[in-house]
């Protein structure tokens, strides 16, 4: 055997070949023909793309119809990195054109994930050039963003929209159910190109715009409180304040400010503290404000009418609790309603004394205290109302003059407006309407009101807090040409550990004209130099309120009572 | 006419009349018996390839939907250009430059290691716009190598020796394409090695006892993390088919969705909407097959499983009919490379061979590849050609 002959074992190897083919042949026929139906099927739902439609944020109008807030139409730029070729020269083209750093649009490229975003909502003039670059695997998706033309304007209430145009704060959060709208669905089949097929795609369900809404706020009167409340905090050193204006009959915010304000277009870089607002998040003790529901309380359960006499002695011992006055009085003998004009804390306690602590809860519970008023903005804070069983032997005194009770702004323009509005309290609220913005069909905001005071009672105490006015503490409240009621309060703001801070909360509430009441304002300052309500939130008052009449041309009072011209100013 | 046919089915040729012919064919020049059934075949499944690697990229780089198919054409003139050349001289020539060859791309495989890394392997050399691949041709260097020794030791098919060194001159070659790494290759080589041995006679217990320590060896490298993780996960996704649904089993499930949604008449050239829309992975190289059945469907694919039968049919007939036992086993190792490279590759888009990267031969995008193929082809027309000529 001097050659071998490879023929036998040739066979063997044409024999496993016809194996190999005949297994090919085998599993083709199964895939192509015997489960065909099943690969068919899976490769036409991967060739189905849903996207969804968004809808058409509503806008924000103010009560004239002046924009507040409105979207506008951005678009994202993704990529699809693995069906990016050369991540290096895209990164190079797409972070020139959008002026952010190569490496990092290098490192979306190279990421492993089948999506990612590079750069979210960019002006249409620069996404028109990335979508001229014609990069594979560079996509643009149309999407919304939400721009606040007043900037500051109203910032703390108008609040904010993420990302994904989601209400995060504020009104915009309040609303979303309306403002938002119902994204719509459509559903496309590619062709081999990966273009959507004109013929077959369908859309589910069409996109519902969310409606526009009309808020209850005053553009100039909002943008005038705002200035003077910049003034009044930047002259008395404060560290914040804010201020709310309600239309006492109806309940409508006219003006909710807070300073130090911010951009509403920079909301997320913004510190939280700014963004609050404190108008009914953040609670205070009102201090000698709180004698305005004191008052309520005794004179509708007849304890005192405005007459009455009432004797101050220099101090008062309670418990092991000594009140004062902070100015004593020249007089020991003075009416009750001089009591309140002087914000007299001895004749005051006197008075809740007499009435009583199950009588003076009942009408502060009545008057919202301890309760939240219920207006239409997220995180309301409820203030706080001790409880019945948790009162101590000085708990009526102190909370007669409003300290050891915590409020909110809004809390205290509430129980004001009640008593301009003789006795009826109405809710407040931000939303006027909403209206949709084709069909124009548009929906009412509906108030609740409920009377806390009889009328009586209201007038009597809407004439002592004249009388705080024309010669009281609140003198510099008084405006040109109108009436004013209302209350100073200077209190001390409570120590986290227990006890009070040498610090004060400086406050005016207030309405006007008081002889036909139209609106109710409040102004708050945190720790002010000099620390008297009547001294740094009074002028406030006097400047935005009448500011406010007059815009909405309410007539000057005619019997005049406590205009400039009749009160002394000290 | 009818008397032509007369003639092919009752040859009534004399004796004389055979020994002119004899005579006629001995004096012709070698180009008279160019085998032109092959050559037929190689020019329609390269054709075929063309418009294929056409279908699968024409949207991959925008602009410019020819791209591959140019870059592809150009390595077609270089490979048709190289085949001609190896069929100018008589092939047993290349016994003597073969070890030379050998040494050659020993060195550049070596050289490989020195270039920069390519999607995670030391696979090119780069030559200004192409890149070489030298493992490519390591597998017909090494068939000529193979031969070169068996031709030469024909006494004794079944001794030891004719055993280990066949061996120890694969080991080298096999060793550093497998650091590259290219396990795929590295299949290829070690296919040709055992298809050799056991046909030129290898003694049976020798070649077992090689099997055996081979897939001890696969048995070692998967327990000592040898294998690189996705080596292991792209050689087991045929196993559990369902098991991952990213990486290699995703490769594995978009392959098959294309060929099984193809179904008997294909969605037609160009229309494959899985090949387009990106969903077959390296649908222009390893998984173009995935595009046929796609496009052209169980018909199509059932074309060019034909086509592919005829050219092992064709490359055996060129090893039956050689002059020299030389001939033969250089021919039988070039059958055993297409023939492995098209079972592996097909059987991998279907599901029942493990994903390792083989192209398929005449078909795939890929220049080393079609290079080395013509020139396989070649060689094969040269050996056929002189089947007639004096030893």
């Amino acid at each position: 055997m001097n050659r071998w002959k490879p023929g036998n074992r040739i066979t063997i190897i044409a024999l496993v070949l016809i194996l190999a083919f005949g297994g090919l042949v085998y599993r083709l026929v199964d895939l192509q023909i015997l489960h065909a139906s099943t690969y068919s099927e899976i490769a036409r739902k991967q060739r189905m793309e849903m996207t969804s439609l968004i809808p058409q944020r509503g806008s924000l109008l103010d009560r004239d119809g002046q924009i507040l807030a409105f979207s506008r139409e951005v678009y994202s730029i993704y990529a699809t990195p693995y069906q990016i070729k050369d991540p290096d020269t895209a990164a190079a083209k797409i972070s020139a054109i959008l002026k952010i750093p190569q490496s990092q649009v290098l490192q979306k490229l190279r990421s492993e994930q089948g999506f990612v975003y590079i750069q979210r909502k960019v002006e249409k003039d620069l996404a028109d050039q990335v979508r001229e670059l014609n990069l594979a695997g560079i996509g643009l998706i149309k999407e919304n963003k939400r721009y606040y033309p007043q900037e500051t304007l109203a910032a703390q209430v108008l609040g904010y929209v993420g990302m994904d145009n989601q209400g995060l704060a504020g009104i915009e959060l309040q609303y979303e159910g309306i403002l938002g709208g119902t994204p719509g669905e459509v559903v496309f089949e590619k062709d081999p190109s990966g273009e959507p097929i004109p013929g077959l795609s369908q859309v589910k369900t069409p996109p519902q715009d969310g409606r526009d809404l009309t808020l209850t706020l005053d553009m100039d009167i909002q943008y005038k409180a705002e200035a003077e409340l910049a003034t009044a905090v930047q002259a008395s050193k404060s560290k914040s304040g804010n201020l709310v204006i309600i239309d006492c009959r109806k309940g409508e915010i006219l003006a909710m400010a807070n300073y130090p304000y911010f951009d509403a277009n920079k909301f997320p870089q913004t510190p939280a503290a700014l963004t609050r607002n404190r108008v009914l998040t953040d609670i205070f003790e009102p201090g000698s404000v709180m004698k305005v529901a004191t008052a309520a309380a005794a004179l509708s359960e007849g304890v005192v009418s405005p007459g009455s006499i009432i004797y101050i002695p220099d101090q008062l011992q309670i418990g092991d609790a000594t009140f004062k006055d902070a100015h004593p009085l020249d007089e020991d003998q003075i009416t009750f309603s001089e009591v309140i004009a002087r914000s007299s804390n001895v004749g005051t306690i006197k008075v809740a004394q007499e009435l009583g602590k199950d009588r003076l809860l009942k009408h502060l519970r009545e008057l919202g205290c301890g309760a939240p008023t219920g207006v239409d903005f997220p995180g309301e804070a409820s203030g706080m109302l001790p409880k019945s069983s948790s009162w101590t032997a000085t708990s009526t005194a102190t909370l007669s003059i409003g300290q050891g009770v915590a409020v909110t702004t809004i809390q205290l323009a509430t129980i004001l407006a009640a008593v301009a509005n003789r006795g009826i309290m109405v809710k407040p609220h931000l939303l006027l309407r909403s209206t949709h913005r084709e069909s124009g069909d548009s929906e009412e905001y509906q108030g609740e009101e409920r009377r806390v005071l009889d009328e009586e009672t209201a007038l009597q105490l809407t004439r002592i807090l004249e009388g705080v006015v024309h010669h009281g503490t609140g003198t510099r409240a008084s405006m040109q040409l109108y009436n004013a009621a209302g209350k100073t309060g200077t209190a001390m703001k409570p120590a986290p550990q227990g006890g009070y801070l040498k610090a004060y909360m400086a406050t005016f509430a207030g309405f006007a004209p008081s002889e036909n009441p139209r609106l109710a304002m409040v102004i708050t300052l945190d720790e002010p130099t000099p620390i008297y309500g009547g001294l740094v939130a009074a002028p406030c008052f006097s400047t935005v309120m009448e500011f406010a009449l007059q815009h909405l041309q309410v007539p000057p009072s005619i019997r005049k009572v406590n205009t400039r011209d009749l009160v002394k100013v000290e | 006419m009818p008397e032509r046919l007369g003639r092919v089915l009752m040859p009534k040729v004399t004796e004389r009349k055979q020994s002119e012919e004899m005579m006629k064919r001995l004096g012709a020049l070698p180009l008279r018996h160019i085998e032109s059934v092959l050559l037929v075949i190689v020019l329609f499944l390269i054709a075929f390839g063309m418009l294929m690697i056409y279908s699968a990229t024409r949207n991959d780089i925008p602009g410019n939907p020819a791209y591959y198919v140019k870059k592809q054409m150009v390595s077609l003139v270089i490979g048709l250009i190289l085949a001609g050349a190896i069929m100018t001289f008589d092939y047993r020539r290349l016994k003597v430059a073969t070890p030379f060859i050998f040494g050659a791309i020993v060195v550049l495989l070596l050289v490989v290691f020195l270039t920069p890394a390519q999607l995670g392997s030391n696979r090119w050399i780069p030559l200004g716009p192409v890149n070489l691949q030298p493992s490519e041709f390591t597998k017909l260097i090494l068939i000529l190598a193979l031969a070169n020794f068996f031709s030469d030791n024909k006494s004794e098919p079944d001794s030891f020796k004719s055993f280990i060194i066949p061996v120890l001159w694969t080991l080298p070659c096999l060793i550093l394409v497998f650091l590259q790494p290219d396990l795929g290759t590295t299949l290829v080589l070690s296919a040709i090695l055992l298809a050799m041995l056991f046909l030129t006679g290898c003694r049976l217990r020798y070649w077992l006892a090689l099997i055996t320590t081979g897939a001890a060896g696969f048995v070692i490298g998967f327990v000592f993390h040898i294998f690189k993780p996705y080596q292991v996960e792209r050689l087991t996704a045929f196993i559990s088919q369902s098991a991952n649904i990213k990486g290699a089993g995703y490769q594995l499930i978009q392959s098959k969705i294309a060929i099984g949604s193809g179904q008997i008449i294909g969605k037609g050239f160009a229309q494959g909407t899985q090949t387009n829309l990106n969903f077959i992975p390296f649908h222009h190289t390893d998984f173009i097959f995935s595009v046929i059945g796609e496009e052209l469907g169980l018909i199509g694919a059932l074309v060019l499983l034909g086509a592919f039968c005829l050219l092992i049919w064709r490359c055996i007939l060129v090893a039956n009919n050689a002059r020299d036992f030389y001939g033969t086993i250089v021919a039988l190792g070039i059958t055993t490379m297409f023939a492995f490279q098209m079972i592996v590759n097909i059987g991998m888009t279907i599901g029942i061979m493990p994903i390792t990267g083989i192209p398929l031969p005449f078909i795939s995008y890929g220049g080393s590849n079609l290079i080395v193929s013509l020139i396989s082809i070649g060689l094969l027309s040269n050996i056929y050609m002189h089947r007639f000529s004096q030893l």
